[in-house]
């Protein structure tokens, strides 16, 4: 198999289990570890997406000429996403946290399954 | 010989995400969340993605696992 | 033939749907109300539908996602409006611990394991078909060369992804910077704020702070190598318009740089104001920075409002080093406030 296809299915793979991992558990740290582990996947999907076979990176210096370059870089529009993703994710992943720890200062649980009453 | 690495590094981000899914520790599993971006992080090197490479390595598996451990410090009542 | 079981349908259909308004408008009570409104009009609504896929059948595709999302929405909603009726009516009927008794724990797990099986086969089916369909590419596609193309050539930057991140789409990266702003501001909402139970928490995890120091291999090491991660930091983010490297990066490096000296100091209070202040004005500068573009070169945040240079220098790309130092300069001090309303 190609090398990209092989790192498009691992990051497939992972979004399945953090999704799995969201839907099943019951503490609110886990279900936050699942979806770190679905952004790791996610994010493995877009750069797999922009790799061209035998490229390299898309950076002109010594190793990849002006000349040479649309032929032997990979594309460097997934890379850019990607950075930006993964900061994002990063910040959903904080403020989820501090959910978790203000909900365990309320009702001194991490169980998902106490939180039930709605608003109203 | 890059697919073989490439093998080697998915087979490690498989088997750590496997990790963190079965672990019954809370604390080995925010660890093995770390390792998983630490092996995608290497991954994106030899995609030829070096930028995406040190974001992941910096944020994936360097703070992102030291805000999991605070919250897992704060959310334990066996201190004291 | 098809149309005409089709049209028959599509006629039952809309007797459902009547039958679904006359009781609306008939039926005594709320309760029995949001009875014939969700159930006559669900089955109303797919009957139509089947006779539309009757009569059209290359639409059957969609037709199926939308009585799909029918399915799955008129249930919740129709739930929803039975609770708030519940709850201005005032009638204890119906409340979690009767739901309890209801449904076992036992059941539940596995009705709740079930549906998740289901979801994620069916997500399984859609993910193998694209991971088998995928292959990968042997040439870039035209937006690619194009950025590849312009990148050195106008911007005079080698690094494309920095080119693209700081010039092309910087005001992707100036909203991601406010997503992180906002990020930093509700952490310290939710993990700072202020009252005497809280006060009394701050103060007991500094006592057993103090009570437990960092060792002495956490002490040394800091000192040699605090300053060793914060050169790399601005390293990083001064060359990122040459290597790999830029404002995220170098900024994720400075508040790991930040984590040590908390990690090895633990009686450190870092001066959140200070950090506050330093981040606005950073921001501040970005605009100004692209305002100046604005007035100046061909766009907000161009880079060519500073003169472009030889291609490679370290002085070169105009603004772009400016601006990947004062990314990386808010992006360190964002992080770092997060990290140090977790610690605290």
């Amino acid at each position: 198999m190609t090398i990209a296809s092989i790192v498009l299915s691992t990051g497939l793979v992972l979004v399945l289990m953090g999704i799995w991992v969201m839907l099943t558990q019951r503490n609110i740290l886990r279900i936050i570890v699942g979806f770190m582990l679905m952004g790791t996947g996610s994010h493995l999907v877009i750069v797999a997406i922009g790799y061209v076979s035998n490229g390299t990176a898309p950076i002109i210096d010594g190793g990849l000429s002006l000349a040479e370059a649309p032929t032997r870089s990979v594309d460097p529009i997934p890379s850019a996403l990607a950075v930006t993703a993964i900061v994002i994710g990063l910040a959903v992943t904080a403020v989820m946290l501090a959910y978790a720890i203000r909900l365990y200062q309320a009702k001194q649980t991490l169980s998902i399954d106490a939180f039930t009453d709605s608003k109203w | 010989m890059l697919e073989l690495l490439i093998y080697m590094l998915c087979g490690g981000i498989l088997a750590s995400g496997l990790l963190a899914v079965r672990l019954k520790s809370l604390l080995a599993a925010a660890v093995s969340t770390g390792l998983a971006s630490l092996f995608a992080a290497v991954c994106y090197l030899l995609l030829g993605a070096p930028d995406v490479a040190m974001t992941e390595a910096s944020i994936g598996s360097g703070l992102s696992t030291i805000i999991f451990l605070y919250a897992i410090h704060k959310t334990t009542n066996a201190r004291e | 033939m098809a149309e005409l079981v089709g049209s028959i349908a599509i006629l039952i259909g809309a007797v459902f749907l009547f039958s679904a308004g006359l009781g609306m408008l008939r039926m005594p009570d709320a309760f029995t109300r949001i009875q014939a409104g969700t159930k006559a009009s669900t089955l109303g609504n797919i009957m139509v539908l089947v006779g539309i896929a009757f009569h059209h059948p290359d639409w059957t595709l969609k037709l199926v996602l939308i009585a799909y999302f029918v399915l799955m929405t008129n249930p919740v909603s129709s739930h929803e409006l039975a609770r708030a009726a519940n709850t201005i009516l005032g009638r204890a009927a119906h409340s979690p611990a009767a739901d309890a008794q209801r449904w076992p724990a036992m059941e539940r797990d596995v009705m709740r394991r079930g549906a998740a099986i289901v979801l994620l086969a069916s997500l399984g089916v859609i993910f193998a078909t694209i991971a088998l369909n995928y292959s990968q590419r042997s040439s870039l596609p035209e937006l690619a060369a194009a950025y590849l193309d312009l990148v050195p050539r106008e911007l005079g930057a080698p690094n494309v992804i920095t080119g693209i991140l700081l010039t092309y789409r910087a005001f992707d990266t100036l909203g991601e910077v406010a997503v992180l702003f906002m990020v930093a501001a509700g952490v310290g909402l939710l993990l700072g704020a202020g009252g005497k139970e809280r006060d009394d928490v701050q103060a007991g995890i500094r006592r057993s702070l103090q009570e437990t120091p960092s060792t002495e291999i956490v002490q040394n090491g800091a000192k040699i190598l605090v300053p060793l991660i914060a050169i790399f930091a601005a390293y990083i983010v001064m060359h990122g318009h040459l290597g790999p490297g830029g404002g995220f990066q170098g900024g994720a490096v400075m508040a790991s740089c930040a984590l040590l000296l908390l990690l090895a100091t633990p009686n450190y209070r870092i001066k959140l104001a200070h950090l506050n202040f330093i981040e606005s004005l950073a921001g501040l500068l970005i605009v100004v920075v692209g305002i100046a573009g604005i007035i100046l070169a061909n766009g907000f945040l161009d880079n060519r409002v500073l003169p472009l240079g030889e291609f490679g220098a370290f002085f070169s790309a105009g603004a772009i080093p400016v601006l990947s130092v004062l990314l990386g300069v808010k992006v360190g001090c964002e992080l770092s406030v997060i990290i140090e309303r977790f610690r605290a």
